[in-house]
């Protein structure tokens, strides 16, 4: 009879012990999801923040592996008296690092703006640098901490080998399923400030069944349930007001340069600053933004253009930015838009029938190729759905795209250009290659020289294919009259021309979108402002003197820059009418698209050469952060 | 040097070779198959998986012979590791660009993380050979985080922008081979069991074929990239 109870005894004792290992595994498997998604989190965060996705998702990562060592390193030294309450403690703070994280970097952020617009270049790379990495070591560190902690838990409860292995494993599994689950399920339908406060909560959960299943009940003990409680509740809180926080966030980037000589504006709370819509998708953050200030660059339009006379119920004043990153403004993409679309047909003999279309999702471009009633079908490829979804439902891209998506000889396919055209079996007579900015391996792709020669297959012979080349106009330099290209570091126009080059086109021409300096109506109108910025006396030859700056600035700065290539040797670049309307380009504009002083590439030089076996895009520039357009 | 600061620098280095496979197969997968966030998050994903399912093999009869099993398994990493991209060049080749490839390049991905996950165990365990400190574990994680940190970052700024895909893998992979053989020198004379001498013997010369294979594919990298590229887009 006794021996039975005491088998019982035995057999219940063995059973609790398997019982709690089972419950260590499941916090295991929880804090090492927890702390992936931070990992993960923080530098897409940066990477959003910063302009050179690869060096600062690299240098995110790599800090977070090493605090993460450094963390487990130090693991050791510490007593391992009360392990349990100690790890409740990591965790705690864990929580709250990652919950103020993304908002911490947002913030860190706004500063290195001020920084930037007063100057400080230097100040301002040290800033966001350690500003934002000090936050990933915190929770590097912290997160190294749990693994060797755990273990040593577990095999308080069984010295066996199995069971540190089995923990290191189940960290591995929980590290599994964030990788996973950030980019395809949480990056596409949550904000990241969402992700982060979710993500504490659920640390919180953790830390909470931790004291609640391993140490007894004491007054001290009570004292965390109520920390975690406390802790809980404001997380909820913001979890639901986290459309508000991301968008005053989103004001202050916006519109906070506007404001930035004045540093207490770094805590107004710009509640008057127009509203700003905002979308995320799977591959970027799409943002519309309201400039309602006066911009003498936008008035200087006016003498270029006639959009505003002829189609007055155009939007004005909306800006599209993707990641941050400046698309255009409605008042000025026809400036981008008709010398992407139309200069490469004015300058072949034939309009295309068949053209496709690589990227462009807003439909801007496509409204302008429509315009051609020779052109029958537009197959365009745009790789975001929520961007194709925008440009065909929301009223303010049918606006400014008149429709162009919907129309009848368009046909949209929502794929990875890339995947397309390696794909396809089509041909067609134009190709446009309509990119964002390289930034990192993924989008450099798009500028490869596989991927051109992709293009190159899926293109009648007589056709052409024109990019647009980011960047370039950065080295354009004007030199005794002429625009100077070439032999220029920042420029990355060699990486871009060699490279269509090496895919084997045999004409590569640059063109940019050059406005004329002599343009009387604009001299006229940047007079004006002069005079209405100088109450007291100027001489008339300082005016004519910031007049000439003002327009050559405006001119300088509104230059946007394209690749244009054929299969074969272009005969001659000559205007050839076409029966279409425009409200920027006409004849005497095409020509100076063309007035560029480069040396033609006769010899591909491959170590400027773009592959995806090795890349030479992006060029990369440390000191680079992203700051919207207009400060820059 | 002690031979516990040599397990330290070895402990680096294949955490650093591991993660350049690992970084290397999700770009390769993701220029066939396109769709780059999908491929490095499924990389990412299949290589954590596997390294758990590799930690959680790690048992006692593996942790007595961890000598032979360490030498072994760095010999399969070269292996797998240094010819994985071109293997890739080929399958896709062969099998084209369906769930054949695929599976292929899982496969691959799958097997080096498995040998990558018996890594760290069994360092741990040689750690514990050397010294009596009570914190191995948490050393050995520290260096291996550290390793894994190393790699990630010259990776993207230095490795693929200024030796490309090829060139990388290889140098990765003679880097692995002279770790794999500076261990065989160094502890091969420890591990007793009837018949492993002969075995580790021959799992030498194995090795130092490859460093010769390896040394001679680094010489050709540049026309072996040609043809691949040639390969490619055909």
């Amino acid at each position: 009879m006794s021996n039975r109870k005491q088998r019982r005894k035995r057999v219940n004792k063995a059973v609790k012990k398997d019982d709690k290992l089972a419950k260590i595994y499941w916090i295991t498997f929880v804090v090492a999801f927890c702390s992936i998604v931070y990992q993960l989190l923080l530098a897409h965060t940066i990477a959003l923040i910063a302009g050179s996705a690869i060096i600062w998702y690299s240098i995110t990562v790599g800090v977070f592996l090493g605090s993460l060592g450094i963390g487990s390193i130090l693991s050791g030294k510490i007593n391992k008296k009360n392990s349990i309450q100690k790890l409740f403690l990591v965790e705690i703070l864990l929580a709250f690092f990652g919950a103020i994280s993304v908002c911490f970097m947002h913030f860190v952020q706004i500063i290195d703006i001020y920084f930037w617009a007063h100057g400080n270049i230097k100040l301002a790379f040290v800033f966001i640098l350690f500003g934002s990495q000090s936050i990933v070591f915190s929770i590097g560190f912290l997160s190294g901490f749990e693994l060797p902690m755990l273990m040593n838990m577990a095999n308080t409860y069984s010295k066996e080998k199995r069971v540190t292995n089995r923990v290191l494993g189940i960290d591995y599994f929980g590290s599994l399923l964030g990788a996973v689950l950030f980019p395809l399920a949480l990056v596409p339908f949550f904000r990241g400030i969402t992700i982060g406060f979710v993500v504490a909560f659920i640390n919180v959960l953790a830390a909470f069944f931790l004291i609640s299943i391993f140490i007894p009940r004491d007054k001290k003990n009570k004292k965390r349930f109520t920390a975690c409680f406390i802790f809980l509740i404001p997380l909820s809180v913001v979890i639901f007001k986290s459309e508000g926080i991301e968008k005053h966030f989103s004001k202050k980037y916006y519109y906070y340069p506007q404001a930035v000589y004045d540093f207490k504006n770094i805590f107004s709370s710009f509640k008057d600053a127009p509203n700003i819509e905002t979308y995320h998708s799977a591959y970027q953050k799409i943002d519309i933004v309201n400039q309602q200030t006066f911009n003498l660059a936008d008035v200087l339009m006016d003498a270029y253009t006639d959009k505003l006379i002829f189609d007055e119920n155009f939007p004005i004043g909306k800006e599209l930015y993707l990641n941050g990153d400046w698309q255009f403004n409605s008042g000025t993409e026809e400036i981008y838009h008709e010398y992407f679309a139309h200069v490469p047909i004015l300058a072949t003999d034939e309009i295309p029938k068949k053209v496709l279309v690589l990227g462009a999702g807003d439909g801007m471009l496509t409204r302008e190729l429509l315009k051609y009633r020779e052109i029958e079908k537009i197959v365009q490829v745009e790789i975001d759905p929520e961007m194709a979804r925008l440009s065909r439902e929301h009223k303010l891209f049918l606006a400014m795209n008149k429709g162009s998506l919907l129309d009848k000889r368009v046909e949209l396919k929502i794929t990875d250009a890339y995947s397309f055209v390696r794909n396809s079996k089509e041909k067609f007579d134009a190709i446009y290659l309509d990119f964002p900015t390289p930034v990192d391996y993924n989008t450099s792709r798009l500028y490869s020289r596989e991927f051109y020669v992709f293009v190159r297959k899926c293109l009648n012979d007589k056709g052409f294919i024109v990019l647009d080349a980011p960047g370039v106009t950065s080295g354009i330099k004007l030199q005794q009259g002429s625009l100077l290209l070439n032999e220029n570091e920042k420029s990355p126009w060699k990486e871009y021309a060699y490279t269509v080059k090496a895919a084997g086109f045999e004409s590569v021409i640059p063109f940019i979108s050059n406005l004329e300096k002599d343009n009387e109506h604009a001299r006229k109108l940047a007079n004006e402002y002069i005079l209405s910025q100088y109450t007291q006396g100027i001489s008339s030859e300082e005016k004519e003197e910031a007049i000439d700056d003002i327009v050559s600035n405006f001119v300088l700065d509104s230059q946007e820059s394209f690749i244009f290539a054929q299969k074969e040797l272009a005969s001659e670049i000559a205007f050839h009418k076409a029966d279409i309307s425009t409200y920027l380009l006409n004849q005497k504009r095409f020509e100076r698209a063309f007035q560029l002083d480069y040396k033609p590439i006769e010899k591909v030089e491959w170590q400027y050469v773009n592959s995806v076996l090795k890349p030479t895009i992006p060029k990369r520039n440390f000191w680079q952060i992203r700051f919207p357009y207009y400060i820059q | 040097m002690s031979r516990i600061k040599i397990l330290y620098i070895l402990t680096f280095i294949v955490a650093f070779c591991s993660i350049v496979y690992e970084l290397i197969l999700g770009q390769a997968l993701s220029l066939f198959l396109g769709n780059t966030i999908l491929r490095f998050s499924v990389t990412i994903g299949v290589y954590m998986f596997a390294m758990g399912i590799g930690a959680m093999l790690v048992e006692g009869k593996i942790i007595k012979k961890r000598i032979f099993y360490f030498i072994f398994i760095e010999m399969l990493l070269v292996l797998i590791g240094g010819f994985s991209p071109i293997l890739l060049f080929f399958a896709q080749f062969v099998l084209g660009g369906g769930f054949l490839f695929l599976l292929f390049a899982l496969i691959l991905i799958f097997s080096i993380g498995v040998l990558t996950g018996f890594e760290i165990p069994l360092l741990m365990e040689l750690f514990k050979d050397e010294t009596k400190d009570g914190n191995s574990e948490g050393k050995v994680l520290g260096v291996d985080y550290l390793g894994a940190f190393m790699g990630s970052i010259v990776f993207a700024i230095f490795f693929y922008p200024k030796f490309g895909l090829l060139q990388t893998t290889f140098t990765i992979a003679l880097l692995n081979c002279l770790v794999g053989i500076f261990f065989y020198l160094k502890w091969s004379k420890k591990e007793k069991w009837s018949g492993g001498e002969k075995i580790l013997k021959n799992i030498f010369k194995t090795q130092i074929v490859f460093l010769v294979v390896l040394a001679g594919a680094l010489v050709v990298s540049g026309n072996l990239t040609e043809s691949l590229v040639g390969l490619y887009l055909k």
